[in-house]
């Protein structure tokens, strides 16, 4: 299992939560505000990254 | 008679391997239980759970387990599915600037003291009044900061007259009415009264949908 290739899909939404996560944690802490102008655009870019890699990932395997 | 020989016994198949420990699933199961029990603490005022904290973390844990499952061929399907339902809610939460946990129902809060005065108010679905009109203009004007929010619904606040105080209030769709005067629409703020002051009476004030309102009582 320690030489498989790691899944492309699990990498790319584990990535994104995280940044996610961490992006609403600041908010929470107020050190960062986030509003609708930023997080409609964002969830956009996240989306469309997430299908472009996956994507990427269907083509090689 | 000469016997047949025996053709040689098939190799034994290896053992199958044990599953793959389900991860996703573990983690989505232990985050649905914790979530669940806050909700249950929160909702029979055993304790108020800080959701703006714990959901997010959540969501990074997740995330940190799929990175660390991702070389494992199953168990990814819980945990994305998790990741997604926590986004969403997060997303709502913050677009709406929704205070999650916050409760449903009419709610009025009538402070008979500056020290009962709490420095913020939260409230999901509803209508939320703080009716000040119990404390002087003296009392309050040392009172500090306070924040109200509501989700979705109706925020209003009622200050004695003469009190001197800032007002930020914000509405990410709905109404926001300040002294009688009003705004409406996507995302409107009204600031008012004198620049913040450490100690000054200060009320921020938000409704995610709906309409925020601040009059003299």
């Amino acid at each position: 299992m320690a030489d498989r290739a790691p899944n492309r899909g699990a990498l790319v939404a584990g990535i994104v939560f995280v940044v996610a996560g961490v992006a609403f944690l600041l908010e929470a802490l107020d050190v960062w505000d986030l509003d609708l102008r930023t997080i409609a655009p964002a969830a956009l870019i996240g989306v469309g990254l997430a299908i472009l890699l996956g994507g990427r990932s269907r083509r090689s395997d | 008679m000469s016997e047949i020989p025996h053709p040689p016994p098939p190799p034994e198949a290896p053992p199958e391997p044990p599953p793959p420990p389900r991860t996703g699933r573990l983690v989505a199961g232990v985050l649905l239980v914790l979530i669940g029990t806050g909700w249950l603490l929160d909702v029979l005022d055993v304790t108020d759970f800080p959701w703006e904290v714990l959901l997010p973390s959540a969501l990074v844990l997740v995330g940190a387990a799929l990175l660390v499952t991702s070389r494992s061929p199953t168990g990814h399907a819980g945990l994305i599915a998790t990741g997604v339902v926590l986004t969403v809610v997060l997303m709502f939460g913050s677009a709406l600037d929704f205070p999650i946990g916050g409760g449903v129902g009419d709610r009025v809060e009538r402070p008979a003291t500056v020290g009962a005065l709490e420095t913020e108010y939260r409230l999901g679905v509803g209508r939320l009044t703080l009716d000040l009109t119990s404390l002087s203009a003296a009392e309050l004007a040392g009172a500090g900061r306070t924040r109200a929010r509501v989700g979705i619904g109706e925020l209003l606040v009622i200050v004695p007259q003469g009190v001197v105080v800032r007002v930020e209030a914000r509405a990410s769709l709905g109404s926001v009415r300040v002294f009688g005067v009003e705004a409406d629409g996507f995302d409107v703020e009204r600031i008012a009264g004198p620049d913040p002051v450490a100690g000054g009476f200060e009320l921020v004030l938000s409704v995610g949908l709906g309409e925020v309102e601040v009059r003299d009582g």
